[in-house]
């Protein structure tokens, strides 16, 4: 489903209580927003290989740009989107690669991966091996070669609900939870969030789009 | 034809992390592994051995390569055949400095060539060698007697882990390598130490069936032997 359609599911799935039967979309996504991150959590929790199957990918037209940071000699990619965090070292950026197709290069790791390689290892030797950190905003990398950077990477990307285009289709999981005797998915648990908040009751339906 | 006999170290990690579903965010954990595990191959099971000739200082040392983890021999080309340096644990391994320079001082037997008792009579005691050598492990260094300035054969066991190409191993030694990660990772992945006495028989097996390979001879290899402890004889 393309993000419009499930917020306008969504919305058709509440109770209306006024004239209009409005619900900010903000409201909405916000409560989609939160109910996604949870269940990528659940997903990683249970077959952390499949959270490759929700990723929006990014550089697959364009590749995205391999900098350097002048003092540090880091090289890096700026995230193109924020990303949802998740607890292993590949966080929301579940693959990174090069823009043709060819052997595995990238492999994620944590900084203290990085600093203990670095000082002395044979995987320091061992050529073909790039790894990957991700940080809030950027992503380094630990032995990239002169010819990634010229290339350029992509990368796939786990990205909060609010990210999305309208017209983007979010891929959300299909797994089911039983509670209360119903089985409920991704919009069953978003439209459970929302009824399960006080509502006011807007008889005069000042909450419609425009004064009139 | 068939597949390689040689893969990359980062294809034995590949391999191993598809075999086992296993995420790629320990991939150099395991590439760290597998290159421990390939050094021992070659320093214990694999007749890898690295031949190369090597030179011979004027003072009569060989600096040994920097990636030499095992020494196996010196030779001198002799009519197509090795001819071996003999191991003489009373050479002089010391030298002086004089004027910052490395040099030899005779009145403390450095540099002095060895001297054989020779008799070409009956009665004459074997073991006289042309060439001598007696390692400096400590130092690095080879020091020799019989040669000086020149070049000799080296053969060694290296580590295997090329520092500016790529890292080869045989395929054959697949096995031990993916059964030495899986012995490994026991003891970082929480709730397996209990499988690492298990695991490290697993690997121990695995280096058995690859010695019984490089250790096992032909059938010429067995006939040539059998043939040469015969003697042909005229039937009478």
């Amino acid at each position: 489903m393309i993000k419009s359609e499930i917020r306008s599911t969504v919305l058709n799935s509440l109770k209306r209580y006024d004239a209009t039967a409005k619900s900010h979309p903000r409201v909405l996504d916000a409560e989609c927003e939160f109910v996604l991150h949870q269940m990528i959590g659940e997903v990683f929790r249970m077959s952390p290989h499949s959270l490759q199957r929700y990723t929006k990918r990014y550089g697959y037209t364009v590749a995205l740009a391999v900098s350097t940071e002048a003092p540090t000699g880091i090289y890096y990619t700026t995230l193109p989107e924020n990303i949802l965090v998740l607890p292993d070292k590949a966080s929301g950026v579940r693959r990174v690669a090069t823009p043709t197709q060819t052997s595995i290069k990238f492999y994620p790791m944590d900084q203290r991966e990085w600093d203990l390689v670095a000082y002395g290892s044979y995987v320091n030797t061992v050529k073909d091996q790039i790894g990957y950190i991700v940080t809030p905003t950027r992503v380094e990398y630990y032995g990239m070669t002169g010819a990634v950077q010229t290339s350029g990477v992509r990368m796939d990307l786990l990205i909060p609900f609010s990210k999305y285009a309208d017209t983007d289709v979010v891929l959300y999981p299909e797994h089911i939870i039983e509670e209360e005797g119903k089985s409920k998915g991704f919009i069953d648990r978003v439209v459970d969030r929302l009824l399960a908040k006080p509502q006011t009751v807007d008889l005069s339906d000042q909450n419609k789009d425009k004064e009139e | 034809m068939a597949t390689n006999a040689l893969i990359s170290i980062n294809e034995a990690v590949t391999r191993y992390m598809l075999k086992f579903k296993l995420p790629t965010e320990d991939a150099f954990i395991y590439t760290e592994h597998a290159c421990d595990a390939l050094r021992e191959l070659h320093l214990y099971d694999l007749p890898n051995l690295v031949t190369t000739k090597i030179a011979v200082s004027a003072l009569g040392i060989i600096e040994m390569p920097a990636d030499l983890i095992g020494f196996n021999g010196l030779y001198v080309f002799v009519g197509g055949y090795k001819w071996k340096f003999t191991y003489n644990d009373n050479l002089i391994t010391t030298t002086t400095i004089t004027g910052g320079a490395e040099t030899q001082d005779e009145d403390y037997g450095e540099g002095v060539a060895v001297k054989d008792p020779k008799t070409d009579t009956y009665g004459g005691v074997g073991g006289v060698n042309d060439y001598y050598y007696k390692i400096d492990w400590k130092a690095r260094r080879i020091f020799v007697d019989g040669i000086t300035s020149d070049t000799v054969v080296l053969e060694y066991v290296s580590s295997g882990i090329e520092l500016t190409g790529t890292t080869y191993i045989p395929v054959m030694a697949l096995p031990v390598i993916d059964s030495y990660l899986k012995w490994k990772e026991s003891y970082w992945i929480p709730g397996q130490e209990r499988y690492a006495d298990m695991r490290e028989k697993s690997y121990n097996n695995a280096v058995m069936k690859v010695r019984n390979f490089v250790e096992a001879m032909t059938y010429d290899e067995w006939r040539d032997l059998l043939l040469s402890l015969t003697t042909m004889a005229p039937l009478r």
